[in-house]
């Protein structure tokens, strides 16, 4: 199993190297990453003045190896726009970032589970079918479309809840449950299938024949198995939870790394951009690698060679 | 799950509901410039956001309303209709073949495998919005652009689906006589397995072009996307919540829109996929 770990976090990393090579070429995509990094009416002696400073006079293998470098002592390069390193900009930003898909994944959760369960028990009886019905649109919705519609509702019709910003519960409950519903669906319906699975299975029929209570067969027999595939797909979703939350902290004017890297994209602040994208992608990544640990002490079926 | 809703036959009107829609918004695509009462890029500024016709302060002739610069809200919606369409299946058509292309190989080719599914491990650290976004940001946004980022970011779901499908067929009788009578690699791939795993690349595609969609849309409403002047539901409702507190139909109308292709879509693709794989109900 120890060997398991080691395998799974050399991995981990190999795969960050990848993302930081990844972001390092996009940069280099038109061929002069010096052009968007400065504003369209720059002179040519600019030009020439920051890509000496930035080395990108240097062949590529040359700039490729600094990079990863500077990469590996924490050192991103600094913003154009407010001159300094990039790398605290973000980390400034990420807590209200993080806060906010924190809280959707709970409001998702909160919802999921006892939604899919009950669907799952009472299949194909109304509840079922209203679930059902509300997960598919749910699942159909842009999550800025359905921020806008919650502003509409209750800041501009009802005038319940501030349209942005960020401060107590009151600014945090409208972008966490936009942010959270294509998960909230994901999950009812994956647990859902899962449990009905798990259900007509023939350990559950030996349970209920030794006649425990039916609570007990599905909340400690049932559920136990059915919600290991929701882990997995949490774990796979926090990805799309981060990017969605870049349009989310849009819609709702909420100051994290999202807003940044669309005010970074358009004041051409590429350094900025790339350093968000190599952490959100970096977060993920380790996330996953957290889920995949996890697993070892949740399934001790699988085995770990 | 439609299988489920079946019993009440609720399942065969959903699925003749998504159909229609389709149906409907591929028409209207084709024929936006026929039915748009208006120009879409023409503007009124006397009647500058007016509500929709049932409410009172409208203009007559304005069915849905009209936006901050008096350009007619149904005209938009009609002709945004094209450019999710077109964004949606171009960028799909693209993914396809090359997730379809590098799954049959990875699934047949044990180094080309090792390789790409590295590959597929690292772009699937980037949340799909975020890798548009940032190559967006340094090849600037346009139709164009926009199709081949959107293309390029989709194909590792029909890699690894189709790979897992290679690889269990590789042993499978029909595989081993072909290579027996001397097929070629090539075309045992192409011609023999590809047909044969038809299904599910199908199935993932219908699911895509929805996701592309949403894609689309997001990136357009986050002013990144589709230039302002072509009208398209992601812009229009970036304008719209400028004008959110005086006038909500910019916000609601386009986001209508979009629901009901992406939520047809989706019905298809539960139906697709059913039809496809007993298994699944």
């Amino acid at each position: 199993m120890f060997s398991y770990i080691l395998r799974r976090c050399i991995y981990a990393i190999f795969v960050l190297l990848g993302v930081a090579t990844v972001a390092f070429f996009i940069a280099r995509l038109t061929g002069d990453p010096v052009a968007i990094m400065l504003p369209p009416d720059a002179t040519v002696e600019q030009m020439n003045h920051l890509r000496a400073q930035l080395g990108m006079d240097k062949p590529l293998v040359v700039q490729y190896g600094m990079f990863i470098w500077d990469l590996v002592h924490f050192n991103m390069g600094e913003s154009i726009r407010y001159g300094e390193p990039t790398l605290s900009l973000i980390t400034e930003r990420l807590p209200a970032t993080l806060e906010l898909a924190g809280a959707s994944l709970i409001i998702a959760l909160i919802v999921a589970i006892p939604a899919g369960i009950i669907s799952a028990i009472k299949r194909g009886t109304w509840f079922d079918r209203l679930v059902m019905s509300v997960v598919l649109i749910g699942q159909s919705m842009p999550v800025f479309w359905v921020g806008i519609l919650l502003i509409l509702l209750f800041s501009v019709t009802w005038r319940l809840l501030p349209t942005g910003g960020i401060g107590g519960w009151e600014h945090l409950i409208m972008p966490a449950f936009a942010l959270g519903l294509h998960m909230m669906a994901l999950i009812t319906r994956l647990l859902r299938s899962s449990l009905i699975e798990a259900l007509s299975s023939d350990y559950i029929r030996t349970a209920r024949a030794k006649g425990l209570f039916p609570r007990k067969v599905i909340g400690k027999h049932a559920l136990r198995n059915s919600l290991l595939p929701v882990v997995t797909i949490v774990g796979l979703q926090i990805g799309a939870l981060l990017g969605g939350s870049v349009v989310t902290e849009v819609v709702f004017a909420w100051p994290g790394v999202g807003q940044m890297i669309i005010q970074a994209i358009n004041n051409r602040d590429f350094a900025l951009v790339q350093t968000a994208i190599i952490l959100l992608a970096g977060i993920f990544v380790i996330i996953n690698l957290i889920v995949d640990l996890l697993y070892v002490v949740i399934d001790p079926r699988i085995q770990y060679k | 799950m439609i299988s489920i809703l079946r019993k009440g036959n609720i399942g065969n009107l959903f699925n003749w509901f998504s159909i229609i829609i389709l149906v409907l918004f591929a028409i209207i695509a084709i024929i936006a410039p026929f039915i748009s009462p208006y120009d879409p890029n023409a503007q009124e500024l006397t009647a500058r956001l007016k509500p929709p016709a049932w409410i009172d302060g409208s203009v007559s002739g304005y069915l849905l309303g009209t936006d901050n610069l008096g350009r007619d809200l149904l005209s938009r919606i009609l002709y945004g209709s094209r450019i999710s369409i077109l964004i949606g299946v171009l960028a799909v058509i693209i993914s396809g073949v090359i997730g379809a292309v590098i799954g049959l190989l990875s699934g047949y080719y044990r180094t080309v495998d090792a390789i790409m599914m590295r590959i597929a491990d690292i772009q699937l650290a980037f949340p799909t919005i975020l890798l548009a976004l940032a190559i967006v940001a340094v090849l600037g946004g346009g139709m164009m652009n926009l199709i081949i980022v959107l293309g390029i970011t989709g194909w590792v779901q029909y890699a690894r689906v189709i790979r897992s499908e290679v690889l269990s067929m590789k042993s499978s009788d029909f595989v081993v006589a072909a290579r027996t009578i001397g097929v070629s690699d090539g075309r045992l791939l192409f011609r023999h397995i590809l047909p044969n795993i038809l299904a599910p690349i199908i199935t993932i595609a219908t699911f895509q072009v929805a996701s592309t969609i949403i894609a689309e849309s997001s990136l357009s409403f986050l002013g990144l996307g589709v230039p302002i002047n072509i009208p398209s539901w992601g812009n229009m409702l970036s304008q719209g919540q400028l004008y959110i507190g005086s006038a909500w139909w910019i916000s609601l109308f386009p986001g209508i829109a979009i629901m009901l292709v992406v939520l047809a879509i989706n019905i298809l693709g539960d139906w697709i996929r059913d039809l496809f794989d007993p298994k699944s109900k």
